[in-house]
């Protein structure tokens, strides 16, 4: 059979993985993937899209959201006033294609319900998708670290990923959750705090958990999210933990989060802490991180952070969902409005864009709202204005309260991120980072997912409505408009692990769990098209 | 994966979940012989009689009008009867997989009808005005030193419930198992498990709400003065309260079909518990798949409980003012009881429409629609994905084949129909 061919013709292309940086080009795709130009001119492409004038890159990754599964599925029960930012299962999917995305992770699945995440994953159209799994709180991982056992702790970590069909180990508050689920005020204020019953301390997860993600050649390194989160005075615990990471590949997720100065009680000393976190990442190869920018408006916090999500609620007298998971992990949920008007909030927006700017290296630092945490992931475009427009961030900036306006830093920072930078923290660099080798780039041999934007003045504009979205190439939106809801595929892992340690494993699940060893595994043939990333 | 090994002329089924009440205990050993089911070895009374219950269905594969009819003829019929229809709407859903469910919003969604999974709305009200504080069943198995049933009667309704996960497991966190635990009971009639209880309260009937509210005060700390409230010495519901504040992980369980108010003010005390210990609560609801249809329900159209679709504007909320159940001109029942919807006030609206039902009965009564489609019987001759009551997604596998086609597969035909008619 003579193979189909699509060409993409007189774009031009940003493929900063590759090198290429705004130059024209003609893109050849068939059967899926990114290919040479067939050698034998006669062959004519069965569609050719002119891209005269227009500019190509990969389809966006976003490496960090919340997009699935059961803690996704109750905040929609809960908030239908809050559909528009916790959309169904198929708007997902299409409003991702809409905004040039082809692919995205959900950042915290346990694996109890792990089946559950899969089949909304199957029901998310257009997009390739994966998660993270939940391991910060589990009992087996903590059995492990007190018994001294790393080679069982790392054969459980290989286990719990094939078992769950999952993409990366996902730490949340390691420690604290489980001691929250102990007391009523129970968490981890530092690496040193001791879990109840388990007698391990946060510190020692992260550094096991990352050890054993990198002894299993996992793709992406352990993802972190740290103690604290949100909470005034935070940022010393955001650098013990990026200190007791060394040695080890790891992601920081949502660091805008964790980057806070002040004290207890008083919110007149809330504040930026970046300068001296961003200079550790700055010298540090083995760290990336997402930023979990916030924009003003409606947002839903959601979390596996139980104890975060009470706090929400407290906070804020607004519903709270909570849903503790078995030997795993908890869930919280409760909504949220940011407001310019509010310091905090105005300081958590300053913090996110602070980071962007003053991060060196645009390889190591991703887009994200930590959606739907600090508003939805359709305001990509709009961050993006604020990235790569200064006067614009300075107006907005402008508008905030008077301590946030004079004491961020943002006031005097002028870089302006290019359409090669973009590319990168919204494509090339996540798709790095996740190690996924055939997305983010156009390369030969990589997944055909191009996005086509039409140039203009205001970025915004341009990012928000992409002319073209080809998805494994096929066309997905085309002028704008959707043409056709592809099916993604489900990316996950499958490690080799010392199987040796599934007696004792099975001996402590059934005494443990209230569902049988047996039912655990999310079966290959229950999670649509699927596929295995090295 | 096929699990089942043979021995002899058996196939033996290890691990298999069952579905006759909430708890969808997983770990039920079932024999087969050919297509009969001799045994259900770990499964409770109720258990038995759905597995062992089961014969495989004779007779025809479908009805219309009380007549027997093929299968095609019947998808005919209930196409053009779906496709006619102004305002049609799919009900039930309780008894099938995801699989099914899925099927039954895509078919919804191309007649431009509304959905409803019936028996959700107290839950879902509760969780939309104060949100809702739960865990899995195994966190209450491991941690939960005191329990709290309100007005449900588990022993009866949920056999092994006490046994398998609240009452008797020994954990890490209670090594002593039952005697580390407390249960209290509060009830308007003497249940089973009332008997069972280590304190037990007997209220009048009809006090539920004034009670809730009671206890919710009376662990805001707020002094009442009254000797007796709701039938009950004031001191008594006190002494409930200090077992409230004494518990470290403290769950109180209530009848998934309470009404509105009753639920939430469970889940307000449940909130307000929070400030002082870590509680949860959990409804107990009954058999089938009625958690996993709210699920799908919400992630296919992100409304839970009813939707209607209007050509051109996706999935609208049913109580946005738009034509409500009563305006229906046809049913579809999905696999569910029929009679579920007797027990609603627009029951007698309902009786006069058209109506077509798919159902896994052994026995469906060939009146009980205009068009009866017979399926494959749920929890037996069925794969797929349940939810437990907890949200806990298991997996469903057929243990005997069956003559019928699944839910989906019908569901499936009938769109098929639906969409040719339509060119």
């Amino acid at each position: 059979m003579i193979p189909e061919f699509l060409k993409i013709a007189g774009g031009t292309v940003y493929d900063p993985a590759n090198g290429i940086d705004g130059e024209v080009r003609d893109l050849w795709m068939s059967g899926g993937k990114i290919v040479e130009a067939p050698s034998d001119f006669e062959t004519r492409p069965a569609r050719t899209i002119d891209a005269k004038g227009l500019v190509v890159m990969p389809g966006g990754v976003d490496m960090h959201c919340h997009i699935v599964g059961s803690k996704v599925n109750a905040a929609r029960m809960m908030c239908p006033e809050h559909g528009e930012i916790i959309p169904s299962t198929t708007s997902t999917g299409l409003r991702y294609a809409g905004l040039g995305y082809t692919t995205a992770f959900d950042a915290a699945i346990a694996p109890l319900a792990a089946r559950h995440a899969h089949e909304e994953l199957v029901d998310t159209p257009c997009i390739d998708r994966g998660f993270f799994a939940l391991m910060g709180n589990n009992h087996y991982i903590m059995r492990a670290i007190r018994q001294n056992e790393p080679d069982r702790l790392k054969a459980f970590v290989g286990w719990l990923l094939g078992a769950s069909k999952g993409f990366a180990a996902k730490l949340v508050n390691p420690g604290g959750v489980e001691n929250w689920k102990n007391r009523p005020e129970g968490n981890a204020r530092d690496l040193e705090t001791r879990v109840d019953h388990f007698e391990v301390t946060p510190g020692q997860i992260l550094a096991s958990v990352a050890w054993a993600a990198d002894e299993l050649r996992l793709p992406h390194p352990v993802h972190v999210h740290t103690l604290n989160l949100g909470l005034p005075g935070n940022w010393t615990t955001t650098l013990q933990t990026m200190k007791r990471l060394e040695g080890h590949r790891a992601h920081m997720a949502h660091i805008q989060f964790h980057s806070y100065d002040g004290g207890d009680g008083d919110e007149s000393t809330f504040g930026s802490k970046v300068g001296p976190l961003v200079e550790y990442l700055n010298d540090h190869p083995n760290l990336t991180v997402d930023v979990g920018q916030i924009v003003f408006g409606p947002a839903i916090g959601m979390t596996a952070d139980g104890p975060v999500g009470h706090f929400l609620g407290r906070l804020y007298g607004t519903k709270w969902y909570s849903n503790d998971i078995e030997q795993e992990t908890g869930c919280g949920v409760a909504p949220i409005e940011y407001r310019n008007t509010t310091a905090v909030h105005a300081w958590q927006w300053a913090i996110g864009l602070e980071w962007f700017l003053l991060a060196r290296d645009p390889w190591r630092i991703a887009m994200s709202t930590d959606h739907p945490n600090g508003g939805s992931f359709l305001a990509y475009p709009r961050i993006i204005k604020l990235l790569m427009d200064a006067t614009f961030r300075k107006d907005a900036l402008a508008a905030l309260p008077a301590e946030v306006r004079e004491r961020s830093v943002l006031r005097d920072l002028d870089r302006q991120y290019s359409l090669s930078e973009i590319a990168i923290i919204t494509r090339a660099g996540p798709a790095r980072m996740l190690g996924l080798t055939n997305k983010g780039h156009l390369g030969i041999g990589a997944d055909a997912d191009v996005t086509i934007y039409t140039p203009d003045p205001d970025p915004e504009v341009m990012f928000a409505l992409p002319r073209y979205v080809i998805h494994r190439g096929r066309i997905v939106v085309e002028q704008g408009e959707i043409r056709e809801a592809t099916r993604g595929r489900t990316l996950h892992v499958a490690p080799d692990y010392d199987r040796g340690v599934e007696p004792d494993l099975q001996k402590w699940f059934e005494s443990s769990y209230s569902i049988r060893w047996r039912n655990y595994p999310v079966e290959a043939d229950t999670i649509g098209e699927s596929e295995v990333v090295p | 994966m096929d699990p089942s090994r043979t021995v002899d002329d058996r196939r033996i089924w290890p691990d298999s979940v069952c579905t006759a009440c909430g708890c969808l205990c997983d770990d039920i050993v079932v024999k087969v012989k050919g297509d009969r089911i001799l045994e259900a070895q770990g499964a409770c009374s109720i258990g038995e009689g759905h597995f062992l219950g089961n014969r495989r269905g004779d007779g025809p594969e479908a009805w219309i009008h009380g007549e027997p009819a093929n299968f095609d003829e019947a998808v005919e019929r209930a196409a053009i009867l779906l496709a006619g229809a102004s305002c049609p709407l799919v009900i039930g859903l309780q008894e099938c997989t995801t699989e099914g469910h899925r099927a039954a919003v895509e078919l919804a969604e191309s007649i431009g009808g509304g959905l409803e999974v019936p028996g959700v709305s107290a839950t879902i009200l509760s969780l939309q005005s104060v949100g809702e504080v739960t865990c899995t069943l195994g966190e209450i198995q491991n941690r939960a030193d005191f329990v709290l049933i309100w007005r449900a009667d588990p022993v009866r309704t949920h056999p092994r419930l006490f046994s398998r996960h609240v009452l008797e497991p020994r954990s890490d966190f209670l090594p002593g198992g039952r005697n580390d635990r407390f249960l209290a009971v509060v009830d308007i009639r003497e249940t089973t498990t009332l008997k069972e209880a280590d304190l037990a309260i007997p209220m009048d009937e009809g006090a539920e709400v004034e009670a809730l509210w009671l206890l919710r005060a009376l662990v805001k700390g707020i002094a009442i003065e009254a000797e007796q409230i709701a039938g009950v010495a004031l001191k008594d519901w006190q002494a409930l309260v200090e077992r409230f504040r004494a518990a470290r992980y403290g769950a109180i369980l209530y009848d998934g079909r309470s009404n509105g108010l009753s639920v939430r003010g469970i889940h307000s005390l449940v909130r307000e518990l929070n400030e002082r210990t870590r509680f949860v609560v959990m409804p107990l609801h009954s058999g089938g798949n009625g958690v996993g249809a709210r699920n799908v329900l919400t992630w296919r159209t992100g409304l839970p409980g009813a939707v209607r679709f209007v050509e051109g504007q996706g999935p609208l909320s049913s109580d946005a003012g738009l034509p409500s159940a009563t305006a229906a001109d046809a049913v579809l029942v999905v696999s569910g009881n029929p009679m579920v919807m007797d027990n609603e006030p627009t029951t007698e609206v309902r009786r006069k429409i058209p109506r077509v039902l798919l159902t896994g009965n052994q026995e469906p009564h060939p009146q009980a629609a205009e068009v009866v489609i017979r399926t494959a019987a749920f929890g037996i001759e069925t794969s797929g994905t349940v939810y437990r009551m907890d949200g806990v997604p298991l997996p469903l596998r057929a243990v005997v084949a069956s003559r019928f086609p699944t839910v989906e597969a019908v569901l499936r035909s009938i769109e098929h129909r639906v969409r040719e008619r339509r060119a």
